[in-house]
């Protein structure tokens, strides 16, 4: 880890990153519209599948994945760029490095979500055709992505090392 | 001016400035409420405009009132962490642009909220939401993304 920090350092996008006013306010704002759009959609469809949105059939769940991966596209190159701005900082920060690992555990969430009940997701026309596991995993999912929100945000308040 | 001095002065204001993890955790639920809000209503909003086609205009009305829940954590943390540093945020022009482009958020998402209610399945019915539906949801997403513009940038001024 601590090569790749200090070769990061050396890096001509770090210093461009370091150097302009501009870069990482925008980069903040970019990040701030990415978990908005990612978590809306989550409520949304995590609701759902669940059983709490009764005005919305879960089969017409169908283009929302596309939204929520938009918006995780955002945030994991705005982040990146935030990552090799100052990696010093980030690498040893224990708030991102949980933050990190629960991304990870929402990642394969969802991919077992997708890869289990993808296809079947356009049949789900009753909550009753919607099966225990999926619910279960649509709770775990909004409560990883909630503490990913809350640990982030924390980054700069917690400790390092 | 001296109102910003007296609310700074309350034990609301001096519990936040001074707990060491206060603060921290009502920006924590100040995100998360921005989240909620701003996420659920861009997608009722971009839903009005013509996408996500398979998801009927009635069954947005859950997602509406659940975007007001996140409203409320947001107003709720929001002038907490204002009390805290009133004379500073005050004087702040993202802050004030922010708070006026929440203001108006907040009227074009009750204005699409009544709407959604008298008429989503008549525009079920005719496959789309008519024009003054539509520009309602482009003014409440350009100030939601202008709302966010302005409160990032707060800490830049």
């Amino acid at each position: 880890m601590q090569h790749l920090v200090e070769w990061l350092q050396q890096t001509a996008l770090n210093a461009w990153l370091l150097d302009s006013v501009w870069a990482w306010p925008a980069l903040e704002i970019v990040h701030f519209m990415g978990l908005s759009l990612l978590f809306g959609g989550l409520i949304i469809f995590d609701l759902c599948v669940a059983g709490y949105l009764p005005t919305l059939q879960a089969a017409a769940l169908r283009p929302l994945p596309r939204v929520m991966i938009a918006g995780f596209a955002v945030n994991f190159a705005s982040g990146s760029l935030f990552f090799i701005g100052d990696p010093g900082r980030y690498s040893i920060n224990i708030g991102f490095q949980l933050k990190m690992l629960l991304v990870i555990v929402a990642g394969m969430n969802a991919f077992w979500f997708l890869w289990r009940f993808g296809a079947a997701l356009p049949g789900w026309q009753t909550h009753a055709d919607v099966p225990r596991l999926a619910r279960v995993l649509a709770a775990i999912s909004l409560f990883t992505w909630l503490a990913v929100l809350l640990l982030g945000r924390l980054i700069p308040y917690v400790g390092t090392g | 001016m001296a109102m910003a001095v007296w609310l700074e002065g309350t034990p609301l204001a001096l519990w936040v400035s001074e707990s060491d993890f206060v603060y921290p955790l009502l920006l924590s639920l100040h995100i998360i409420g921005l989240a909620t809000f701003a996420g659920l209503l861009a997608i009722v909003d971009v839903r009005l405009l013509g996408g996500l086609v398979t998801m009927p205009y009635s069954g947005m009305r859950g997602p509406m009132r659940l975007a007001w829940f996140g409203l409320l954590i947001n107003a709720i943390s929001g002038i907490a962490l204002f009390a805290s540093q009133a004379t500073v945020f005050v004087e702040n022009t993202p802050f004030l642009i922010k708070i006026g482009m929440i203001i108006l958020s907040a009227i074009s998402a009750s204005v699409i909220h009544r709407h959604l209610n008298r008429d989503a399945t008549d525009w079920d019915h005719r496959g789309q939401a008519p024009r003054p539906a539509r520009a309602i949801a482009t003014v409440s997403l350009l100030a939601l993304a202008a709302a966010i513009i302005a409160g990032r940038l707060i800490a830049y001024y």
